[in-house]
């Protein structure tokens, strides 16, 4: 296992669409070991996209307990060719990203999400969850589609005090 | 009749700076009425609009500002605003725009003036530099207000060539209002 280097933006490979995984063999299982690794040597780091280390493969890795602030969480998941099939209401945070060093922002969000996806071992899973692990996932998703908060930015400051 | 001012403050980054322009300004009776305050590149930054009484001398004051300035390093300057109207606008329609890329001169005089020419009002704006180990990106979040379906159309059309153009990128979303 190995700790993979992140891509910050401008890097254009941040700007492309990931593509499904077809079968989940030793390489793929290896990549999801080297995801989990650079997860967890990032102190406060509670998600990361196969993009964000330069493989463009549909697996998102997050573990929102390691949040600074409690918030229900279920853990460490692994997600492959996730997809939000269910989502409602929004919720607006104050978002940072590895790939967009030394910035955060608003953005908002769906609150309540469903999500369908493969585990490691290729078995179908369903996820209902909300709030804070609900904007990791669709933060990473959107990773997946070549996005990054940057693009969804919906205040300069806090939206209670806008001018 | 009240008047009205603007002042800036500016000096190294220590604290103790806002509250010594607050202290003259509350011993003397003035009304902050809207600020903005920030750290820039290690200096803070104040931008004020006070309301001051009619019968207090802005030379007077001024010289108690700078009196207290001074020894923290911070550099002051004030207008009178004859024109100020003690009302907030919001933003009818207010849309962020972001804006990223290598970072490169030119890129808020581009995206300034592609808005000027559509006629679209900055209603606030935001820099950084967002540095990595291997390069620099800059990064600008302007908040503006477009009241025209029009407009946005014609906006998003132009701000996607100039992206193109400058080999960066802009995404134009909907702002957020608040609901308490």
């Amino acid at each position: 296992m190995s700790v993979l280097p992140i891509l910050t933006i401008p890097n254009p490979l941040l700007k492309q669409t990931s593509i499904s995984v077809e079968k989940i063999d030793n390489e793929t299982k290896l990549l999801i070991d080297n995801i989990k690794k650079t997860l967890y040597s990032h102190e406060r780091c509670v998600g990361i996209a196969a993009v964000q280390v330069g493989i463009l493969k549909r697996i998102i890795a997050v573990d929102a307990s390691r949040s600074a602030k409690e918030h229900r969480n279920n853990g460490f998941l692994i997600m492959i060719n996730p997809m939000i099939v269910y989502s409602s209401g929004k919720i607006s945070s104050r978002e940072g990203c590895l790939s967009v060093p030394k910035f955060t922002a608003y953005v908002t969000r769906k609150k309540k999400i469903e999500i369908d996806y493969l585990d490691i071992n290729g078995c179908k899973q369903h996820l209902k969850t909300d709030g804070f692990e609900a904007i990791v996932v669709q933060h990473e998703i959107d990773h997946l589609d070549g996005k990054v908060f940057l693009d969804r930015v919906t205040s300069l400051k806090t939206d209670v005090f806008r001018r | 009749m009240a008047k009205y001012i603007s002042l800036t403050a500016i000096g190294k980054d220590s604290p103790g700076l806002v509250s010594s322009i607050t202290k003259v300004l509350y011993e003397e009776k003035c009304n902050v009425e809207d600020s903005t305050m920030t750290i820039l590149h290690g200096h803070f930054a104040m931008i004020l609009i006070i309301e001051i009484s009619h019968n207090l001398s802005l030379k007077a004051l001024f010289s108690k500002l700078q009196k207290a300035a001074k020894p923290l390093g911070m550099v002051l300057s004030y207008a009178e605003l004859f024109s100020y109207v003690p009302k907030k606008r919001m933003p009818s329609n207010p849309y962020i725009i972001s804006v990223y890329g290598s970072d490169r001169t030119g890129i808020i005089y581009n995206v300034s003036e592609c808005l000027a020419e559509n006629k679209i009002n900055i209603t606030d704006v935001q820099t950084t530099l967002s540095k990595s180990k291997w390069k620099d990106t800059y990064i600008m979040i302007i908040e503006c207000d477009i009241s025209r379906k029009k407009s946005y159309e014609k906006l998003s059309k132009d701000l996607l060539k100039l992206a193109e153009l400058l080999n960066i990128t802009i995404s134009l979303n909907k702002a957020e209002s608040a609901d308490i």
